[in-house]
């Protein structure tokens, strides 16, 4: 297992001095720093309400990034042949896919992080409260979704022979499991309403299509395990009518990040394994 | 009898044993068997497409066999990929280092990987890397220079086995020079060294025995004496003419200095033992016909090596060419 750790700081060695992944960490980092300060400085600044907004940018801007840090982790090392010079060493492929899940999610931790202390340095600086464990959540959710967009993105990687196959799939993903899931009026728990509901006349409910919905995208088990900082109790704007079912509740949704970090890392592992590299 | 087995897997480096790699309907390598000893250096010669780099990345685990199985210092090339590795270093074809690594940080990461602690900059000194460019991003290398680096990577952890794919490619005369040095050095101390090329005169000039793959298979093994001595040339030509005449064929093919002869449209083609008597079958067959075009055929590896090694250095048309295979 140290080939492990060997190619993940080998790799994270030469993925930061890459300028490029620089700028679009900078972009996320300057969102959210953006966000604080114009909150901050509005009337009444309240950090749940900050968050809230943060949420949003960091569901449709993080996978992004977490993306474009990870799609050519493997497919790159096959186009550009540098995955000879690893396989020749006493390297296993799943060290090669696992050391590049480490490394990559670590630069995303680290820009996550980053952002997270500007935030802070702004709530410090012009809130009436710092509200420590709405931040603590909101950063141990984040890192689940980066965990599961790195994952995907590692494993699309490892079963991609070229760069172009790579971001085609990767771009997918992203388009069908973010925009088109969080996105209400025009999402895919709309589609599955369609399909099922109006074409298959099946009776299936409102709760269930949400559950379903959820399942299949990790940045909707994201948005909905926010309810553990957005409670009603204590957030005016969220309204859930009677009893959730228990696979809307948070740790539910916890379970689903977690599956979106592992399963996709195991297929890539397979996936790599299984590969020729002629 | 146990004694003999245990023998056998000492003595040998690589052993392949009927390998054979199929892409659908293309097999690019077709039952190979071969054996390379321990302590030898040994040359893996062919054209382009003959199958060499297939079956070095089977011996890597890049590629799974379709077929056989092969061996490398006694571990199966499938199951214990992950063992050989760490005993060989391996300069792979078309080597393309980390635009961001720099030198020192590849031979570092291979040392990492082998779990040892190289001396690197006694490695890069060695294989001849300018010390100016160890602290450079190897992305702006030129391609010795990568050739240069890959060497030094493979020579980490005093490898018994240098698997050496086209290790000259790119490499300036200079350049090669100094990787005859090193393979001969290296050889000296008791390595194994199996490289590949399709270039004659790299492995003439340091190789114990040499292999040649046609089409996937061996077309001759042995050492340069051997295949002096025994290699059968055949000397290709064709003759373009205005009308064929009848039965010519086979009245070629009854001539002594006529290994075979085939009739195609309005072309002659021959395969003679000896280049010698390519004026006698112009002559013979001007005699019956008249002769449009004398067509130099691109010379099989074998007449291209077979020349080569008795030291005359003239192609078919006069023109003096490098001994390069390009069949």
């Amino acid at each position: 297992m140290s080939d492990v750790a060997t190619i993940a700081h080998n790799d994270f060695r030469n993925v930061r001095r890459s300028r490029i992944l620089w700028g679009v960490i900078a972009l996320y980092v300057a969102f959210m720093a953006l966000l604080f300060y114009a909150s901050g400085t509005g009337a009444s600044p309240d950090v749940r309400d900050t968050l809230f907004g943060a949420v949003f940018i960091t569901t449709l801007v993080l996978p992004l990034v977490a993306i474009a840090a990870s799609y050519l982790a493997v497919a790159g090392e096959r186009e550009s042949n540098t995955i000879r010079f690893l396989l020749s060493q006493p390297a296993s492929r799943r060290s090669v896919v696992l050391g590049k899940f480490l490394s990559r999610g670590l630069l995303l931790t680290a820009a996550l992080v980053v952002a997270v202390l500007v935030g802070v340095a702004f709530v410090l600086a012009l809130y009436p409260a710092l509200e420590p464990m709405a931040l603590a959540k909101f950063t141990g959710l984040t890192l689940l979704l980066i965990g599961a967009y790195v994952s995907v993105s590692i494993a699309i990687s490892s079963a991609s022979a070229s760069r172009s196959r790579a971001i085609a799939a990767t771009m997918a993903f992203y388009f069908v499991t973010d925009i088109l899931s969080v996105i209400n009026a025009f999402s895919v728990k709309a589609a599955m309403k369609w399909v099922f509901g109006e074409i298959l006349g099946l009776g299936i409910s409102e709760e269930l299509y949400e559950g379903l919905s959820t399942v299949i995208s990790p940045a909707k088990a994201y948005v909905n395990s926010t309810l553990a900082i957005f409670s009603p109790e204590n957030f005016q704007r969220i309204q859930i009518p009677g009893e959730l079912p228990f696979y809307l509740e948070t740790w539910f949704m916890i379970v689903v990040l977690l599956a979106w970090v592992v399963v996709p890392l195991v297929a890539g592992m397979l996936a790599l394994d299984g590969a020729e590299i002629g | 009898m146990r004694a003999a087995v245990l023998c056998r897997v000492e003595m040998t480096a690589i052993v392949t044993d009927n390998l054979t790699k199929r892409f659908g309907d293309l097999v690019a390598v077709d039952g190979l068997d071969m054996t390379v000893e321990r302590g030898e250096v040994f040359g893996f010669l062919g054209p382009n497409g003959a199958g060499k780099s297939t079956t070095i990345n089977m011996l890597l685990g890049f590629l799974d066999p379709t077929s056989g199985s092969a061996s490398v210092l006694g571990e199966d090339v499938v199951s214990d990929s992950i063992d050989l590795r760490t005993r060989i270093g391996v300069l792979p074809e078309g080597f393309s280092p980390y635009d961001r690594l720099t030198a020192r940080e590849h031979v570092a990461y291979a040392g990492g990987i082998k779990n040892c602690d190289p001396d690197v900059e006694a490695l890069l000194e060695r294989v001849g890397l300018q010390r100016e460019a160890w602290d450079r991003k190897a992305g702006g290398y030129s391609k010795g220079m990568c050739q240069r680096l890959a060497l030094a990577t493979a020579l980490v952890g005093d490898p018994e086995l240098l698997l050496l794919d086209e290790p000259s490619s790119g490499l300036d005369p200079e350049g090669m020079a100094d990787m005859r040095d090193l393979i001969r050095s290296e050889a000296e101390s008791g390595t194994t060294v199996f490289f590949s090329s399709h270039i004659l005169s790299e492995v003439e000039a340091v190789c114990d025995r040499i292999a040649i793959l046609r089409d996937g298979n061996l077309s001759a093994l042995g050492t340069l004496d051997d295949l002096r001595a025994g290699t059968v040339t055949q000397v290709p030509m064709a003759l373009s003419v205005e009308e064929v005449p009848g039965g010519i064929a086979g009245s070629l093919a009854d001539l002594d200095a006529v290994r075979t002869a085939t009739v195609e449209d309005s072309t002659i083609r021959v395969e003679l033992d000896d280049p010698a008597h390519k004026i006698d079958i112009i002559n013979y067959v001007d005699e019956r016909t008249g002769i449009e075009d004398v067509i130099a055929e691109a010379a099989s590896l074998e007449a291209m090596f077979e020349r080569y090694a008795n030291g005359a250095d003239q192609t078919a048309d006069g023109e003096t060419e490098p001994a390069e295979v390009t069949a």
